[in-house]
């Protein structure tokens, strides 16, 4: 398992944010967390300025060995620790918002898809991504990179 | 806005909510709506309970935590997710609608008593 640097381009105090909840999330579902992708203006880095009146959300996809697509039952303690995680962080400028999905990634639309794996950034992996995204190559890529076997 | 004009808005997207209902096509603008008067319900509670509220939605989480309302905070964070959701994935059925309203429901009786 390995949980990968988060970009130099987040503010210390988000980044420390976003460090906290990818932990705890990997601590607490470690049995059933696959994935966590970092996409959006952030990993584009194109990101609205912490200082903004309206500074760019984090945006996290959370990726669980389920094929429910609210990822029940677990679904209400997923969000009590991202709160969890908030609470330690509240200087944090940045909101991190994460989007559960179930492995299939079925319903997701592929317009989506192809950007997550254009612009996403693999945050943390435990062994094969879901087909939707093992299909892509950028993805496999990291994944190498980082010595996570496929 | 004050907190009465927020209770006024909340009440008036639930009646929209309730027109809409029926109609299956409408499971997106449902969870909009829904949104939205979760956020008047906040609002609305916050001025109750602590004589302020956070007049945008953006950084709502980190200010209810901050508040104390972590509660609150976890059932707005997932309110959050069903809308996004939305957005990326097509992802609106009718899990997602009864999700919506049942954080809906939890949400306006934090705020009710």
């Amino acid at each position: 398992m390995k949980m990968i640097p988060i970009p130099t381009w987040l503010d210390e105090a988000s980044a420390a944010l976003v460090e906290e909840t990818v932990s705890l999330l990997i601590q607490r579902y470690a049995d059933i967390l696959l994935a966590v992708i970092l996409f959006g203006s952030i990993a584009r880095h194109e990101e609205r300025p912490p200082d903004d009146t309206c500074p760019s959300d984090v945006d996290l996809l959370a990726i669980f060995d389920t094929t429910d697509r609210l990822v029940r039952p677990h679904r209400e303690d997923i969000f009590a620790t991202i709160i969890d995680a908030c609470a330690l962080h509240l200087d944090a400028p940045r909101e991190v918002n994460v989007l559960l999905s179930d492995r299939t990634m079925q319903s997701w639309d592929s317009m989506f898809l192809d950007n997550l794996a254009r612009d996403g950034m693999l945050l943390y992996a435990c062994g094969l991504l879901p087909a939707p995204l093992a299909s892509r190559q950028s993805f496999q890529g990291v994944l190498e990179d980082k010595g996570v076997r496929r | 806005m004050k907190a009465d004009a927020h209770r006024r808005h909340a009440e008036s997207l639930e009646r929209a909510i309730a027109l809409a209902s029926p109609d299956p096509t409408t499971s997106v603008a449902i969870i909009e709506i829904a949104w939205g008067a979760a956020y008047h319900w906040i609002s609305y509670g916050c001025i109750q309970k602590y004589q302020q509220h956070r007049d945008k939605h953006q950084g709502l989480t980190a200010y209810l935590v901050g508040l104390g309302e972590h509660r609150l905070a976890q059932w707005w964070r997932n309110f959050e997710d069903v809308r996004q959701a939305g957005f990326y994935g097509n992802q609106i059925g009718e899990s997602e609608v009864q999700e919506a309203l049942d954080l809906l429901g939890r949400i306006r009786t934090w705020a009710t008593i």
